[in-house]
């Protein structure tokens, strides 16, 4: 392992870093979550964010921060899945196969939503699954995971998760 | 606007937006700034306080009105209805829509290669039962998607050969099951089926000395199949009946009783139905291929 300045990852995959900020801003405008500052992109740490206003309601929380989890993975899926397939099956090296692969996995490698987020859904969480929400006590290990993971981005995990999704299951589909 | 007063310089008209609470003691920016250094300020409480009457975002004093908040900023009207409606930049939204291009693009650019991904899977699954017409077309059809993959090529040629000799037509089997010869591998034998498409391209030809020549050689490669002592006891009643040669009679009967010898049950109709073809050329000196016999003799042929 080898250790790369953060700022140059997020040069490297800013689609990602796009991608994953408009996940939360989406999600914030469809749950209408006052959004009080918004970053998509920039040189610097963190590469990109979204301030937004508290809320409640334990499905919104949950869509907000987990919302990049969910749209950065399906479309490193939907990009990587049919760029892969001349690479991996007929042999045909095309850069614009390998454009399209860095950018599906750029954006699958920033599908894991950061610490702030898995905060903010612990900590609503903690409250909701007092009620018995089964949303809010499934994510209880769902937050342990993205700590972990986060944890182990000084290993690259965000680039093997990219590849996880992006070159793996494409290759558990096709065979 | 509101006022604090700062308990370290006393002043009294210091603005709430300009002052901070540390632990729980109220000071304005400058004391801040000239009173605590940010080792000093570690391990405190320090509260930043909002001025319920000045709009957070756009600054506007509003007097003794006190705003709403959203989160914990005071925020007038306009601007409270501008960060619910914040929407995305125009950057943004064709950014996103780029992306989304994309994802279609490498959809439709890439499905010819998942079309002939497809194929060769049915292409395979054909094979695997023996079906080498729908593999042929399967093949072929891969072939056509992705024409750069040079290596369907001798998949089509070996599934065109084995269709060629399936269909009697062992001549244009030849040519194509050459092709593939150093391609395919051992397990497909193409060497043998080569060697079986010589036998009906002689056959076909009414070479008879040939026909013999390379049923003996097939025989050379198998001589545990009943089919291929009966090959070459076929040979031989091709080659008597048309010279009428005692001793080539008498090395059709020895093959032909090697043949029935070694049948096993899966093989024994094929064989009978085979060996009763070979007894009528050798009664009747008719060489009739196996589907103009089975025409003739629907319930097979009899010694009258």
């Amino acid at each position: 392992m080898f250790f790369i300045p953060g700022q140059l990852i997020s040069l490297a995959t800013f689609p990602g870093v796009i991608v994953h900020e408009f996940a939360h801003m989406f999600f914030c405008r469809l749950r209408k979550v006052a959004v009080l500052d918004v970053c998509y992109f920039r040189v610097g740490n963190p590469a990109g964010y979204v301030i937004h206003e508290k809320t409640s309601d334990f499905l919104t929380t949950f869509l907000v921060s987990m919302g990049p989890f969910f749209v950065n993975t399906v479309l490193c899926l939907l990009i990587c899945l049919p760029a892969y397939l001349p690479i991996k099956y007929f042999n045909i090296d095309h850069p614009l196969s390998f454009a399209l692969m860095w950018l599906g996995v750029s954006i699958g490698m920033n599908a894991i939503p950061s610490n702030q987020d898995a905060q903010n859904v612990w900590e609503e969480a903690k409250v909701h699954a007092k009620s018995g929400n089964v949303l809010a006590i499934l994510s209880f290990p769902i937050v342990v995971v993205i700590y972990i993971f986060n944890a182990l981005r000084v290993v690259w995990a965000d680039l093997f998760y990219g590849i996880a999704i992006g070159v793996g299951i494409p290759s558990l589909i096709l065979g | 606007m509101r006022h604090v007063t700062c308990s370290h310089c006393n002043r009294t008209d210091v603005p709430v937006n300009e002052s901070l609470h540390i632990d729980d003691v109220v000071y304005c920016h400058n004391c801040v700034n000239t009173t605590f250094t940010e080792d000093q300020l570690k391990g405190r409480t320090v509260v930043n306080e909002f001025d319920p009457t000045v709009c957070s975002n756009c600054s506007k004093d509003f007097g003794d009105t006190t705003l709403e908040k959203v989160a914990q900023y005071p925020m007038c009207p306009e601007c409270t209805k501008a960060i619910h409606e914040k929407s995305f930049p125009t950057w943004v939204k064709a950014f996103f829509i780029g992306i989304l291009v994309v994802v279609v693009f490498s959809a439709v650019y890439n499905w010819r290669f998942v079309e002939g991904y497809k194929e060769i899977q049915a292409g395979g699954k054909a094979m695997g039962v023996g079906d080498y017409k729908a593999a042929l077309a399967s093949f072929e059809a891969a072939a056509r998607h992705v024409p750069e993959q040079k290596d369907f090529e001798p998949l089509v040629h070996f599934c065109r050969g084995v269709t060629f000799l399936q269909d009697d037509h062992s001549a244009e089997a030849l040519p194509e099951l050459e092709a593939c010869l150093e391609f395919m591998p051992a397990d497909y034998n193409v060497s043998m089926l080569i060697t079986q498409a010589q036998i009906g391209a002689a056959f076909d030809t009414k070479d008879y000395g040939l026909f013999l020549q390379h049923t003996k050689s097939f025989l050379q490669n198998d001589t545990t199949q009943a089919m291929s002592w009966a090959g070459v006891a076929s040979a031989y009643a091709c080659l008597y009946a048309t010279s009428k040669v005692d001793s080539l009679k008498d090395r059709y009967i020895a093959y032909r009783t090697k043949a029935l010898a070694i049948a096993d049950s899966a093989n024994q109709n094929e064989l009978a139905v085979y060996i009763n073809r070979l007894d009528h050329r050798i009664e009747t000196g008719d060489i009739i291929t196996a589907k103009q016999f089975s025409e003739k003799f629907p319930n097979g042929w009899a010694k009258n």
